[in-house]
Parts: C-alpha cells; structure tokens; sequence
C-alpha cells in the first residue's frame, strides 16, 4: 500500500497518518503534476506498474487483482528514483518552450529550499508568458505563491497573489476540484463542501492519549479552514457601536505594524460571499511589540450600501504576557452585490492596537486604516 | 483516501479521467512526505500495489 497526497501543506497529512495509525510511505504532490482532479482515487497497480483497477470495489481486489498474474509489457519507461538535476534543467530552458520552463520551475518549488521559491516564481511566470491559458502552469505559480508565503521570505502580498492564481486556474478549468478545494480551504463558509481540517484538534488529543507526541505542523490551520459550511450568510447585527467614528485616533501609517489583506471569493457564485484575511506583523526594525496590558486589538469593518459582514468589529484578544510581538491574524466574511458593480468596491476598515516602539520605548494607541478591495471577477 | 472520504465528497466522483486500465501509471519522481528523501511509485516495480491519492481533508 502507498500513497500521494495532494495538498498544500503537507505535513498535515503525515498527522492524519499519525493519527490513523497509518504507515504506508506517502509521496507528496502539492503541484498537482499527476494532473488528478479529483481525490480520492484508489488504483491497483501490478508489478510492471501498469494500472489493473481503478477505484476497485475492495472485494473485488483478491480475485481481480491479487490472485491474477499479468503480462510482462513489451516495454516498461525508465525508473528514476533521483531528484531531478536542477542546473540540468535550467539549461535546458534554452530551449525557449514554455514545458522547459514549467519543469524547471516545478523543480525549484519541490527539490530546492525556500530561498529558491522566488527564482519559482520568476520562471512560471516566464512559462506562463509563453503560454497563458495553461491552468496548471497558474495552479503551480499559485502553489509557489503560497509556499513563499508560509516561508521565512515571505512577501505581503504573496497569499493574494497565490489565491488570484488558482482562482485563474479553475476559470481555465472549473472541473478541476483539486485547485477549486485549494481556494476553498481558504475561502468562505457559503462555498465549503465541508470543514477541512477541523479533525486536528480531535488527531492532536487521541495522539497525545496513546503517550504519543503529535507530528508538529509548520502552519497552523486558520479560522478559514477549520470553519463549518454555512447554507445562510450570517450577517453581524447592526447595534454594534464604532469605536472611532470620527477618526480622531492617532494614526499609525505601517511604520509600527504592517498589516496585509487577502481575499479569498467565492468559486462558484459571482455574488456570494468573500472570505478576508487580515495579518498584523510588529516592525521589528522599530522593535515594535504589543502592549497587552492596555486593552485589546479591535478591527472594524465600514460597509458601503448593500454589502453586509459577518462581524462589524472583531477583538483580538491579548496573550497573557505583558508584551509580545506575535503576528496576528483576523478573518471575516463579506457579502455585496457584486454583479451590479463596475469596478473594484473597497471595504473601508480599520484596526485599533496597542502597541510600543523599542525596549522599554514610548508605548501608545494607534489606529491604521486598512482599505479592503474587493474586486467583481472578471476583473480579476 | 482522505478525511472525508468515508462521508463522501461533493465532488464528481472520478472514473477516473487521468488513470485508465492498461495505461502504466507516471514515473514521476516526488518528495517523499518523510523527510523528502526522491521517490517514485516505479519503487515499487516487482510488488503489486494498492495506491491511493488522497488529502487529508
């Protein structure tokens, strides 16, 4: 028995195995290079490597497969069991096709470290230059994105871009299920199938109770991921009072705290919902840091008319230490008419911290304004 | 076969498009998910083999 999985963070299917008690070897396909578009799919392969079955009814596996003997075929293609030769590879984007470049590029993304993704990126989107209407050379640019995003270089706008690629993927092929679910995960409560990974918290603790340490994931699941489908928008009341209508809280214009927005629409309903992210990161070449002491963080979301939210105002609520400089992270649901609009609709936001500059440094109450664009789809 | 996958998906379920009796399934050579040592289904030539291509959601 084996396994390929098919997602974006791997390691969190190494605590599923964990948790299942599963010990096959398990290969990683994050770029989706087997071109699956839907999972699962159980295949039963002889030992020529040539498919017998595909998704067998297990009974069926004994008889049909198991207890059968195949031919040998005529000719078996190569076994490589070695990376591929990264410099080898370059050189043969002289070649000028846009096939070079993607291999090259899906080389860098799962066989060089994450300094390289940048170069990734560079080359898909030399290969899409050459090839534009490529689905998969848009999902595995996205991939990329995403993977940069979740690395030590990461770039503020890396997740926006990487949701932008897929959502440019499934236009090109709304079929494909694999690059609909990675948006998914992600995205709104009105398009989930299902919560994708609301099983962590159960894995964790049935681990832990077995004396077993669970597997450490690199990236936690956000809210986006672990939250239920919803059949209904649930739209936040209306009587919440804002904290600071009049603007008259001193502004902090990014210097103390970057924030970054991203998007994530809906797949399948023009008009349907809109999941935000919001990541707040302390400048640390200010030693910018929280001050937990003084009251909580406070986002606020202004809708223009017609638009409606899932929460007006979020609270972050602080750690217990008197200071820290964790990056934090809110998410929301908005829901307008974007059929009837002709541009871009900007969401305007705001969030209100605590916050102090250096060790021992002034500490003070600030407000950021933070713009959320919200963009119809064919303008996208 | 994934998380879901004895509750079922609402995706189409695949016949599949990409993999088809006969055909010799990819050499394609990719990570491991321990420790990403290279590895390839082709490993496995000599065995007869049950793959599954899943997620854990």
């Amino acid at each position: 028995m084996a396994g390929i999985i098919e997602e974006q963070h791997p390691d969190r299917a190494r605590l599923f195995m964990q948790w299942k008690q599963m010990r096959w070897p398990i290969l990683v396909d994050s770029l989706n290079l087997l071109g699956t578009s839907a999972v699962p799919v159980t295949l039963a392969i002889d030992e020529y490597g040539v498919i017998r079955m595909v998704n067998p009814k297990p009974e069926e596996i004994e008889e049909k497969f198991l207890n059968r003997r195949f031919e040998k075929p005529a000719s078996l293609p190569p076994v490589k069991d070695v990376a591929p030769d990264l410099n080898a590879l370059k050189h043969a984007t002289r070649r000028g096709t846009a096939e070079a470049w993607e291999t090259y590029a899906n080389a860098l993304v799962e066989w060089a470290g994450p300094d390289r993704l940048g170069d990734a990126i560079q080359t898909y989107d030399h290969a899409l230059s050459l090839e534009r209407q490529s689905g998969p050379l848009h999902f595995r640019l996205g991939v990329a994105y995403r993977k940069r995003y979740d690395s030590p270089f990461h770039r503020p706008e890396d997740f926006q871009k990487a949701v932008d690629q897929w959502s440019a993927a499934l236009e090109l092929d709304p079929n494909q299920y694999i690059w609909r679910r990675r948006i998914q995960q992600y995205g709104p409560r009105l398009d989930k199938p299902y919560p994708f990974y609301d099983w962590v918290t159960t894995a964790r603790k049935e681990i832990a109770a077995r004396g077993e340490t669970p597997v450490p994931l690199s990236v936690e699941p956000g809210g986006a991921e672990i939250a239920h489908p919803e059949k209904v928008f649930p739209a936040a009341a209306t009587s919440v009072k804002e904290p600071d209508p009049q603007g008259r809280i001193l502004r902090d214009d990014g210097q103390l705290v970057k924030i970054e927005t991203a998007v994530v629409p809906d797949t399948k309903v023009a008009e349907a919902s809109d999941r935000v992210h919001v990541v707040f990161r302390p400048n640390p070449a200010l030693k910018a840091h929280w001050n937990n002491e003084a009251g909580s963080m406070v986002f606020w979301v202004n809708l223009p008319y017609g638009w409606n939210v899932d929460q007006r105002q979020l609270t972050i609520p602080n750690p217990p230490q008197p200071v820290s400089k964790e990056t934090r992270q809110i998410e929301f649901e908005v829901k307008g008419p974007k059929q009837d609009c002709t541009g871009p609709v900007t969401l305007p936001a705001y969030a209100l911290y605590y916050v102090c500059e250096d060790v021992n440094g002034v500490c003070m109450y600030r407000r950021q304004d933070v713009p959320i664009t919200i963009a119809p789809p064919e303008l996208k | 076969m994934s998380a879901r996958g004895a509750q079922g998906d609402t995706a189409p379920r695949p016949d599949s498009v990409e993999f088809h009796e006969g055909e010799t399934f990819p050499t394609t050579v990719f990570p491991s998910l321990d420790g990403g040592r290279p590895g390839s289904v082709a490993d496995f030539r000599g065995k007869k083999l049950i793959l599954h291509i899943f997620a854990s959601w």
